[in-house]
């Protein structure tokens, strides 16, 4: 087997599959339903596994919504949240890394970009990311995340043939329209 | 006693890491079920029999890049970068001289790309002795 990564909503109920695969391959931030607009200004409500043009969908990822620096909304709770408050399934994402042997992570990191090259920012929108895990151990505070200003995810130094990593992302357009040049890089060492 | 593989056998990936060394020994990178990676492996052996590492040489898609002989340190470690697009692994091998290293990403598509960067220190670095 070799060294896998795989995309997947933080609860792991929807897979993000592989782009070379076709179909519902993009990670989509909507409104309150899917297809529906956010507002410039305005962060997602929703975020859903979706085909590439967004007019298609394969269930949803958890969504989480920013609220302030260091708080966010979850669904089904008025009231915002800390970000060390949520479970590790509630977070928008879980990346996950498979080895053949037990291996120690070091130096990941999360970026988001625009579909180019990684080390540009994202075209169209603001992106806040913070990882999640367990126990309230996690980030304190979003980190807005352009290209090469990435957010860095703790080390794994317990080995294990699988690492995951959870990453709640949130977004708000700048403009009006879909915003397509928006894409998500994910890299670490490991021993 | 310290487990090292020392010849190629079903544990041996066919992109590995290669290590000769001061006794003339030759390790592999081995991927043993249970074991703790072969690089940590390596670096307890070496200092269990007061070794040093002469040489180190990764070997990627039938390509090996072999490192200078007998320099402070030698570095190991592996990347994978993604996208929804595309992945990629790297096998990361370098040397280190005066608190600076010379590291080589050496893709599985065969591309290569060095770095020199601060010395990363342990795990990722194997002193040799003075």
């Amino acid at each position: 087997m070799a060294t896998t990564i795989d995309w997947f909503g933080g609860n792991f109920v929807n897979q993000i599959q592989p782009a070379e695969s076709g179909t519902y391959d993009t990670l989509g931030f909507f409104g309150g339903g899917f297809g529906t607009s956010i507002r410039v200004g305005h962060f997602n409500d929703t975020s859903w596994v979706t085909n590439d043009d967004g007019t298609a969908q394969n269930g949803q990822v958890p969504n989480v919504k920013w609220a302030s620096a260091t708080g966010c909304y979850t669904p089904n709770i008025i009231n915002p949240r800390l970000l060390t408050d949520l479970d590790t399934d509630e977070a928008t994402l879980a990346i996950r890394l498979m080895t053949d042997n037990s291996v120690q992570t070091q130096n990941a990191s999360f970026r988001c970009f625009d579909r180019v090259d990684i080390d540009n920012p994202p075209s169209g929108i603001i992106c806040y990311a913070a990882e999640i895990r367990a126990g309230g151990s996690g980030d304190t505070s979003w980190t807005q995340i352009a290209g090469t200003g990435a957010l860095p995810l703790k080390d794994q130094t317990t080995p294990s043939g699988t690492h995951i990593f959870y990453v709640a992302v949130s977004v708000t357009p700048t403009s009006i329209g879909e915003k397509r040049n928006v894409g998500f890089y994910f890299e670490t060492e490991f021993l | 006693m310290t487990v090292v593989t020392k010849e190629i056998n079903k544990f041996v990936p066919e992109n590995r890491w290669i290590a000769l060394l001061s006794n003339g020994e030759v390790i592999y990178e081995d991927h043993i079920p249970g074991l703790s990676p072969s690089w940590e492996r390596l670096a307890a052996y070496i200092r269990e029999n007061n070794l040093s590492i002469v040489e180190l040489s990764g070997l990627v898609a039938g390509c090996e890049i072999i490192l200078p002989r007998n320099q402070e340190g030698y570095i190991q470690y592996k990347k994978v970068q993604a996208t929804g697009t595309w992945s990629c692994q790297s096998l990361c091998i370098g040397f280190v001289q005066g608190g600076l290293s010379k590291v080589y990403m050496i893709g599985a598509d065969k591309s290569s790309q060095s770095l020199i960067i601060s010395d990363p220190g342990a795990p990722k670095t194997i002193y040799n002795r003075s």
